[in-house]
């Protein structure tokens, strides 16, 4: 039931490839700017400036595609207990204080960024790089993200009206787990038999 | 400890500082004397060590409201203080006084340079100490050329002073500097001054000290928000004020006190004191054109830069022969001659 | 605290409470209630700024790129192939001990935990392997959940773990010497749980000895089969090189733990490359590096509502009037020290672990170093209790995970299974609060400060 339209899954990934590229730069930049040191007398200008910036990017450009794998943390403590018409109240609650969350966090980003943008805002080092930029991305993060677990509350609450009860002790984070394990574990037996052949 | 206080105005003041430093201890005075002066109609709760604001989003924060006062340091005020970096600039005066008044003073008389406080919507109460820039070396150097090929632990504009003369500037927190010496991921540090040292576990660890010369570069403000202190009546007003014109005496004081305690641990440890010769450092402010770059980047943002730099050495040559006060670092280098 | 604090902080707790319960993201949880708190203490404005310069403030700090990069490292290891090779070395070594398929299981968790920074993917990582070993060693399933659940705490406590590197900077005390200081306190967990197990075994062999499906029989049958098990030599050396390369360094004080995880980072995706096919190794490298995105992501997320979270606590006075409440109540520290470690247990009904150490270390690190206390002990004994918070019932979720992971475990079961090990981490945490020294000695030994 709970498809979410093509273009966004896509969207979603080329983030977190971005986001996943930027952590192999700043990995090896740390091993060069560290190496360069100890070996040739010479860092790299303003490594903990770029990698600092770098960070925000790596951090936040994954939270809608870890949103779409239900990645983020609830815990499922009383509504087990509820009656159905409660559950589906409580979804809709929900799925009403997402969008608010969504619509104020979202807002604030773009005022961040505008005035960001509108101040010149650098870095404080010796590079004084743009902040607007990581700011832009940091806008784009969330409004995805929040387009996402919104899309995926109403239509949680879609089903639970059509009667189509996620089960008890079924925790979002712990179906993720389970998924995950299921990759690692094919990864471990596939690797396995890899070697056999 | 739910006391429930009861005072009229209860402000609260961010800073980046640990309680126990030299700036922390003025704000400290300060907010006593605006207690004592409003019978603790007006009281101050501090948030020390960056624990509600980091140092970069200070004074962004004074503005919309998140803290009523602040410490903000020049070195993260580009883009909103843009004016008020001027004082990072080196090789101007080695008097932290002197500095001080400076400060306060193109407040007072520059239009330019109060116009970003008035946009920025805060108002700034009075400067905190900041002694003169010092070198931290592991190994020694008698001349500025003797740091070419060193990592120097550096912040700010004095990354590119050190950059000029070959050392590579390596940025890093001061929490960490005592651990990447030990180590010798860096062979010394910069942009710090003699007062803070004990805080950081570096009178222990610093064999060499230099006075590069490079006086005092950088400083931190104490900023309110411009509508709160309006919105409050004349007379705490007048509190605030007074005790704002006693801080920079309890600036010098308090970083006397402390500049003292770091230089007798630096003693006790066997410290070497040096100073770059004039010449040497004459030469090296000469191959440096980090007053002109400031002037061109500030006037492309369409500020009459050049103007305030202009304002700031008139009024920093009217304070030096005012001021007989010596900066901690240069007690500390007499008390070795 | 002012009255007006007291109020919001009420509200504020309540309203968090209440945004659990109905299941919203934890992270919003603490971003609605903190957000609520600042609205009643200063002003709407003051609020959207808070929630707004969170995520940038949160992220643009230098000290916090050990965290992807530590979880880029775990997951490159597991892809690999890495844990399946403890786990193998151990099933070989261990076959013919008393319990030896439950000891592997736990030794594999230790080896892996070497290499990982979480304990959630240790259980999902080796819960269907060491269950069916243990299963087919003649065990019950509760025997298996037991050790695999437990097994899985082991991969905060010993280095690298993304949470101990969190309580280092929430606290500012040193990540390096907090990671060091966590290898004797996982290694004595281990001891201890290697007793229970074998106690556990022990028992049940006595209880079966002589009847047709004696349980020595079975294991008997089942070490055998062990020694069929070819050993992946080269994957646990590069274990061991990971681990080296990570952790060595930063004992020797060769490395910053930035720097170190950098390095282990690079190590581990250099063996990732020796050990796939290389018309694999893109796709392995893309799926480590999605999943490693996937995970940093949630982290920040957790650490951005709880930064709103903490803003407001700060604000309120409430961190402060609680450590001056406890400190004048004048009762022995010690008492202090159980009470807090107990606080943290209900914790784990709500939370998962990082974000259990976001909102307990900012409160109760203060209160038990201003007794003078250790401060990188007490880091590892709150990070120890809040792993046991895991696998404590009603609510843990290791063992949720397993239950998830494994289809023939029921909650129930899974939950006596995990009881022994409660005592057993009972044992341990007595014994961190009783000898000190073995939280500490390591961190002194090396070249760490
Ligand atoms: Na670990
Ligand atoms: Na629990």
């Amino acid at each position: 039931m709970r498809t979410i339209p093509r273009p966004l899954v896509l969207l979603a990934e080329t983030l977190v490839i971005v986001a996943g590229a930027l952590l192999v730069f700043l990995m090896l930049l740390t091993v060069a700017d560290v190496g360069g040191r100890a070996f040739a007398d010479s860092s790299i200008l303003g490594t903990v400036e770029i990698s600092t910036l770098l960070m925000v990017a790596i951090a936040f450009l994954g939270l809608a595609a870890a949103e779409i794998h239900n990645r983020h943390v609830s815990v499922e403590l009383v509504e087990a207990y509820l009656p159905p018409v409660v559950r589906l109240i409580l979804a809709g609650v929900r799925t009403v204080l997402i969008t608010l969350t969504g619509i104020v966090i979202s807002w604030g980003l773009l005022g961040v960024l505008t005035s960001a943008f509108e101040r010149g805002e650098t870095t404080s080092g010796i590079l004084r790089l743009a902040t607007w930029p990581m700011k832009g991305i940091l806008l784009v993060s969330f409004v995805l993200f929040f387009v996402v677990a919104i899309w995926n509350a109403i239509n949680e609450f879609l089903d639970m009206k059509e009667g189509k009860v996620v089960e008890d002790d079924q925790l979002l984070a712990v179906q993720q787990a389970i998924d995950d394990a299921d990759d690692i574990t094919d990864t471990v037996v596939a690797h396995r038999t890899e070697e056999k052949k | 400890a739910c006391s429930d206080s009861g005072a009229e105005y209860t402000l609260h003041y961010a800073t980046y500082s640990s309680p126990t430093s030299d700036q922390s201890k003025v704000v400290q005075r300060w907010a006593a004397d605006i207690e004592e002066a409003t019978n603790g109609e007006v009281e101050v709760i501090f948030h020390y060590s960056g624990s509600l604001i980091g140092a970069e989003d200070a004074l962004q924060a004074t503005l919309d409201g998140r803290v009523d006062i602040a410490q903000v340091g020049s070195i993260y005020a580009a883009s909103d203080l843009s004016m008020y970096t001027v004082v990072d600039l080196p090789f101007k005066t080695k008097n932290p006084e002197v500095h001080m008044h400076s400060i306060m003073r193109l407040y007072e008389e520059s239009e330019t340079y109060r116009e970003d406080f008035e946009r920025q919507g805060v108002k700034l109460m009075y400067p905190l100490p900041l002694g003169s820039m010092m070198i931290g070396l592991s190994s020694p150097a008698a001349t500025p050329e003797d740091l070419e090929g060193r990592s120097i632990r550096a912040g700010g504009l004095t990354s590119q002073v050190i950059l000029a003369r070959g050392a590579n500037p390596v940025a890093m927190g001061a929490n960490d500097i005592y651990e990447s010496l030990e180590r010798g991921i860096v062979q010394g540090y910069t942009s710090i001054s003699l007062p803070n040292l004990p805080a950081f576990g570096l009178t222990r660890s610093t064999d060499y000290v230099v006075d590069p010369g490079i006086g005092v570069a950088g400083s931190s403000i104490v900023v309110i928000n411009q509508d709160l202190y309006e919105s409050m009546p004349e007379e705490y007003q007048q509190a605030i004020d007074e005790a704002s014109a006693n801080s920079l005496q309890y600036g010098t004081e308090e970083m006397d006190a402390a500049g003292a305690a770091a230089c007798t641990e630096l003693r006790e440890a066997g410290t070497e004191f040096s100073a770059f010769e004039d010449a040497d450092v004459e030469d090296w402010r000469g191959d440096l054109a980090l007053d002109q770059d400031w002037v061109t980047e500030f006037e492309e943002r369409g500020y009459d830069a050049q103007g305030v730099l202009d304002d700031f050495e008139q009024i920093i040559a009217e304070e030096e022969p005012l001021s007989d006060y010596s900066a901690p670092l240069n007690a500390c280098m007499g008390g070795s001659q | 605290m002012t009255g007006a604090s007291v109020g919001a902080l009420v509200a504020v707790l309540i309203l968090f409470f209440v945004l659990l319960a109905i299941r919203l993201h934890v992270a919003f949880a603490l971003m609605l209630a903190g957000l609520l708190g600042v609205v009643m203490l200063r002003s709407t404005d003051a609020a959207v700024s808070t929630g707004a310069n969170a995520p940038f403030s949160t992220a643009a700090d230098y000290s916090l790129i050990i965290i992807p990069l530590f979880i880029f490292m775990g997951v490159l290891a597991v892809k690999a192939g890495l844990a399946q090779a403890g786990f193998d070395v151990a099933s070989r070594v261990l076959r013919k001990l008393p319990g030896g398929a439950a000891l592997s299981s736990l030794a594999g968790s230790g080896m892996f935990a070497a290499v990982t920074g979480s304990s959630v993917a240790t259980v999902a990582t080796l819960a269907k392997v060491s269950t069916e070993a243990i299963l087919k060693a003649g065990h019950s399933i509760k025997l298996a959940a037991g050790v695999v659940c437990a097994g899985g705490t082991l991969g905060v406590l010993i280095p690298p773990s993304i949470i101990l590197v969190l309580y280092g900077i929430i606290t500012e005390e040193s990540i390096g010497r907090l990671l060091l200081a966590g290898i004797a306190p996982g290694i004595l967990t281990i001891l201890i749980y290697g007793m229970t197990i074998m106690g556990l075994v022990t028992r049940e062999r006595r209880r079966t000895a002589g009847t047709a499906n004696s349980l020595i029989e079975r294991e008997r049958a089942a070490a055998e089969e062990a020694k069929k098990i070819k050993m992946d030599g080269m994957g646990f050396a590069y274990l061991i090189v990971i681990f080296a390369v990570s952790i060595g360094t930063i004992y020797l004080g060769v490395a910053t733990p930035t720097e170190a995880a950098s390095f282990g980072a690079t190590a581990a995706l250099i063996i990732l490359f020796i050990r796939s096919q290389k018309s694999k190794f893109l796709t392995g490298l893309k799926d480590s590096l999605v999943e490693s995105i996937g995970l940093t992501s949630m982290t920040f997320l957790l650490m951005v509502g709880a930064g709103v979270f903490t803003y407001f606590l700060a604000l309120s006075g409430a961190s402060t009037a609680l450590v001056d409440a406890v400190v004048s109540a004048d009762v022995s520290p010690y008492l202090v020290l159980v009470l807090c470690l107990l606080m943290i247990i209900p914790l784990g009904m709500f939370l998962d672990g990082t974000s259990m150490i976001l909102i307990a270390a900012p409160l109760l690190h203060p209160i038990l170093t201003g007794y003078g206390f250790d401060a990188i002990w007490i880091g590892i004994l709150i990070v120890k209790v809040a792993e046991m918070a895991l696998i404590t019932p009603p609510v843990g979720m290791n063992a949720f995970v397993y239950v998830g992971t494994v289809p023939q475990a029921r909650l129930g079961e899974t939950f006596r299974g995990i009881f022994p090990f409660i005592i057993a981490d009972i044992v341990v945490v007595a014994i961190l609060i009783l000898v000190p020294d073995i939280v500490t000695f390591i961190p002194d030994l090396s070249g760490t400060t």
